[in-house]
């Protein structure tokens, strides 16, 4: 079978090349090594744009373990780079402060019905959280952010579905606003302070309006990508098809996937598991090229020796996005 | 004469027209009515599930872990196809129903509708004259509403032909079905 289209290089220099890309989503299910993909992608990126913001919604801290620094729902500079930003954010509980805020600010009632409607729907309390980051991201100067998204990926199918979103959403308001009165004449008889529906919703209301905007870009594909991360083997390839077709679905545009962790055993080795294991991976990556080369950049990397943990040791890792690796054969 | 025998004849058609069933009629014209203009989208969806059926023959055929990219090759083949039927499928069931819709309207205008008509426009006619004394005094609402005294009025014209009508069918009916009783019975007599 001739060589019909031209192969697409197996880098990731498409993303550093392609200047209007704000959105970059590094995604994946199962250890796949999203987290160290995510920071090479990001110390690539810093080294050709003005300011990075690395994002990491995982709870379990994944950023501060890779960089060796404590990062926190503030962006905080990574040391060692000038214009690599990193925030950690749990979104769930970024949603539970929206709510005590409201609390405080005296929605009593109010604010403890909003909770319930609001964990009702699934998926809403982490694209609320979600929507919560979008706010707080969109006002500051960051010249591409890369997101380091956690194995669920509930939060881009329900942010993807903005029809949805404004029934759910709206649906929440206009129960608010039928109740509303009800409610502020039930609690200013009781004596608790009143009035501050209308503020819950004009946030519900400037949540929505962000979140479709945010759609919107992400549907865009010169300022959205996805960049699919997987492993050489059965169950992480279907993954990553399923993963494909639903973005394609959802329309958020992706053109590269990085295959990681794999065996590169020199000629002469004679361990048994090392060869077997390289056979098997060389069989999927083949089926892999089969099926994606049309589209897709192939990026592969290697499984090292060590972690790749610590700022040097995940600068070295990322050039390897850029250049191919060889295998010191 | 023709005014008698019309609204008779009107009435009749109502009447088998119910028995047979509008839905039967329907299905039966609406075959007709595809073939001639719809022709082509039947004959896609057709070719359609063919095709999906033999795709996931050869699915089911392909092993996942051996030959990954074939069987996703397949699968988004599948998909896309499913997608394609269930668009075509709801076109289709969307043009049945406002097919329905004006066929069940042009049957009741033909039917109930012509009746209707017939009944007012010729609401003074008397559809026949009953000879004095008939049915005693108590004629007088034949002649309702508008015809003349001592005749039949379309409207109680109608009416009398409906009820003889179901009647006579009810009669058939029941013949039929006694006659439809009584051979297997005649076997287990015999024994």
């Amino acid at each position: 079978m001739a060589e019909e289209f031209e192969l697409l290089p197996p880098t990731l220099q498409n993303i550093l090349d392609q200047d209007s890309l704000k959105w970059i989503f590094c995604g994946g299910k199962g250890g796949v090594g999203k987290t160290t993909t995510s920071c090479s992608l990001a110390i690539q990126l810093a080294a050709c744009r003005e300011s990075v913001l690395l994002i990491s919604t995982d709870p379990a801290h994944n950023l501060s373990d890779a960089f060796g620094q404590k990062f926190s729902k503030e962006a905080t500079k990574v040391n060692g780079f000038d214009n690599l930003f990193a925030m950690e954010i749990d979104p769930t509980s970024s949603l539970q402060e929206m709510i005590e805020q409201s609390d405080q600010s005296g929605g009593g009632a109010m604010g403890g019905m909003m909770q319930d409607l609001a964990f009702a729907i699934p998926g809403v309390d982490e694209a609320m959280g979600f929507a919560e980051i979008m706010k707080h991201v969109k006002s500051m100067e960051y010249s591409v952010i890369v997101f380091d998204t956690a194995p669920t990926g509930h939060t881009l199918r329900f942010l993807s579905f903005p029809a949805v979103l404004e029934k759910a959403l709206g649906k929440i308001s206009s129960l608010g606003s039928r109740f509303g009165p009800m409610i502020s004449q039930m609690s200013s008889m009781m004596g608790a302070p009143v009035g501050d529906q209308q503020d819950m919703f004009a946030k519900l209301d400037s949540m929505r309006a962000i979140i479709t905007e945010v759609n919107n870009q992400f549907k865009d594909p010169d300022k959205t990508t996805f960049v699919c991360v997987c492993i050489s083997e059965f169950l992480s390839l279907y993954e990553t098809e399923r993963l494909v077709q639903e973005l394609t679905t959802y329309g958020i545009d992706t053109h590269n996937i990085v295959v990681n962790q794999l065996l590169f055993p020199g000629k002469e080795s004679n361990c048994q598991h090392c060869n077997v294991r390289h056979a098997m991976q060389q069989k999927y990556l083949k089926e892999a090229h089969e099926l994606y080369d049309e589209f897709f950049h192939i990026i592969q990397l290697p499984l090292l020796t060590e972690e790749v943990r610590g700022p040097e040791k995940l600068r070295d890792f990322s050039k390897m996005l850029i250049e191919p690796y060889q295998s010191p054969v | 004469m023709d005014l008698i025998l019309t609204i008779f004849l009107l009435v009749l058609l109502t009447q088998a027209i119910s028995w047979i069933g509008k839905s039967v009629l329907l299905d039966l014209v609406y075959a007709l009515y595809q073939r001639l203009f719809n022709g082509a989208k039947v004959a896609q969806q057709r070719s359609l599930k063919t095709s999906i059926l033999n795709t996931k023959k050869e699915l089911l055929e392909t092993s996942a872990q051996d030959q990954f990219a074939k069987w996703a090759k397949l699968r988004r083949k599948i998909d896309k196809e499913l997608a394609d039927l269930e668009k075509l499928n709801s076109e289709l069931g969307s043009a049945k129903t406002a097919f329905s819709i004006k066929f069940n309207t042009a049957i009741w205008i033909l039917t109930t509708g012509a009746q209707m008509v017939l009944g007012w426009w010729y609401r003074k006619t008397p559809v026949f004259y009953l000879p004095k004394g008939w049915f005693g005094p108590f004629t007088w609402w034949l002649s309702l509403p508008f015809a003349p005294a001592g005749s039949v009025s379309c409207g109680t014209w109608q009416m009398a032909c409906k009820r003889v009508i179901t009647m006579m069918e009810r009669v058939v009916r029941d013949l039929y079905a006694s006659a439809e009783e009584v051979p297997p019975q005649e076997p287990i007599k015999q024994e």
